[in-house]
């Protein structure tokens, strides 16, 4: 049914343009259409069809499902941007996977020529401890406690690759460093040097003499 | 072309405003007239039109709509009226009520001429029971087929008394014939 016809013949029968048979007409489809009588009635109040309101409706009708329309395509775009990202980020992860494979071997050799170095000077490993000789007058302490000492030598120790103990004696001067230093007991010559550089190097003492074991194992 | 009823379905499927607003502006400037009765304001009306199309969206996909016209009618009226919350003064048309009115409808268009003759029978006695306002008008306007304006000049009735008479008699006749078939 074509309603744009009914509103001109809405307009026609208000302004009494129509033929009685055509008054009837309208009048009987509108007891049998509830949405055109109730249209007639109102258009009947107004006393004319406003053809600028109904074609600026249209327009607002028009509007409103343009904004759809454009809310439909960001939507789209959106969803296609997605698209294309979620793809390059797997195409990336693929490319990922693919050089890591390729560089693996490469990375499991060198892994492999590290543990042989370590292989070759097992003795650039040694244990070095420090142990106190208690006696009387030593007195000697390191800055931090024994363990902290201790802790510094196993990272300052890179030995010589001979194991033993030395034992040193030494003072201590007015800055809390180690002087006269001596060694006592059995003497073994590149134990010593290694154990006094150590401990020139070291950290400061407090108290005035002391007395240290240093174990190269 | 496609028929409104395809139109209902396709938008239920997809949701596409452009198939609502092909459905829907057909009725708009119906649906204007429908509103001025209610809201008397021309702006307040174009407003309601533009509101109803708005609740249409939703609720075209959640309604089962077998006769849009009939549905669109009931929401936009239903509309109105609880806009101007004077929804309890009068009552808010059932939809299926009205379906089941406008089906009536189609199916008298459709047997036509061939109406049964117990039914004429019915239909005069029933027609006898209206008061004396409504029997005059709905005889002038449905057996002599004259108009509103010629029932009022021949009944000396107000126009819009002659209206209210035609519809209250033809509701009248309605529910009487339903009450003696029934």
């Amino acid at each position: 049914m074509n309603e744009n016809y009914h509103v001109i013949r809405i307009q026609q029968y208000l302004n009494g343009k129509l033929s009685r048979e055509e008054m009837y007409q309208l009048e009987r489809e509108a007891l049998d259409d509830p949405l055109l009588q109730d249209a007639l009635d109102g258009y009947g109040m107004q006393d004319e069809v406003s053809h600028r309101r109904l074609s600026l409706l249209q327009q607002r009708l028009a509007a409103r499902i343009a904004v759809q329309a454009k809310e439909r395509n960001a939507f789209y775009f959106g969803w296609q941007r997605l698209g294309v990202a979620a793809t390059a980020c797997v195409l990336m992860v693929l490319v990922l996977v693919l050089l890591w494979i390729r560089r693996h071997p490469e990375t499991s050799r060198a892994t492999e020529k590290e543990v042989h170095v370590e292989l070759a000077s097992p003795g650039s490993r040694v244990a070095i401890h420090a142990a106190a000789v208690e006696g009387d007058g030593l007195d000697a302490l390191p800055e931090g406690g024994w363990e902290k000492f201790n802790a510094y030598l196993a990272s300052a120790g890179s030995g010589t690759g001979a194991t033993g103990k030395v034992t040193l004696a030494f003072d201590i001067d007015a800055q809390g460093k180690p002087t006269s230093i001596r060694e006592t007991g059995n003497v073994d010559d590149r134990l010593s040097g290694a154990a006094r550089r150590l401990l020139v190097g070291g950290p400061l003492w407090s108290g005035t003499r002391g007395v240290v074991a240093i174990t190269f194992e | 072309m496609q028929s409104e009823q395809q139109l209902v379905q396709e938008y239920r499927k997809t949701g596409n405003l452009q198939l609502l607003g092909r459905l829907y502006e057909p009725y708009m400037p119906l649906v204007y007239g429908l509103c001025f009765k209610y809201y008397k304001d021309e702006a307040k009306s174009e407003d309601a039109v533009m509101q109803i199309f708005e609740s249409l969206i939703t609720k075209l996909r959640i309604h089962e709509v077998s006769n849009f016209k009939s549905w669109l009618y009931s929401l936009a009226r239903n509309h109105c009226l609880m806009d101007l919350r004077i929804g309890n003064r009068i009552s808010v048309v059932d939809i299926d009520e009205h379906l089941v009115e406008s089906d009536l409808f189609l199916h008298q268009h459709d047997s036509g001429e061939r109406i049964p003759e117990e039914r004429l029978v019915l239909m005069e006695s029933c027609l006898g029971e209206l008061n004396a306002e409504q029997q005059t008008c709905v005889r002038l306007f449905y057996l002599e087929q004259k108009c509103y304006r010629e029932v009022a000049e021949i009944t000396g009735y107000d126009l819009n008394k002659v209206k209210s008479h035609i519809q209250n008699g033809k509701r009248n006749l309605k529910i009487c014939m339903e009450k003696k078939q029934g």
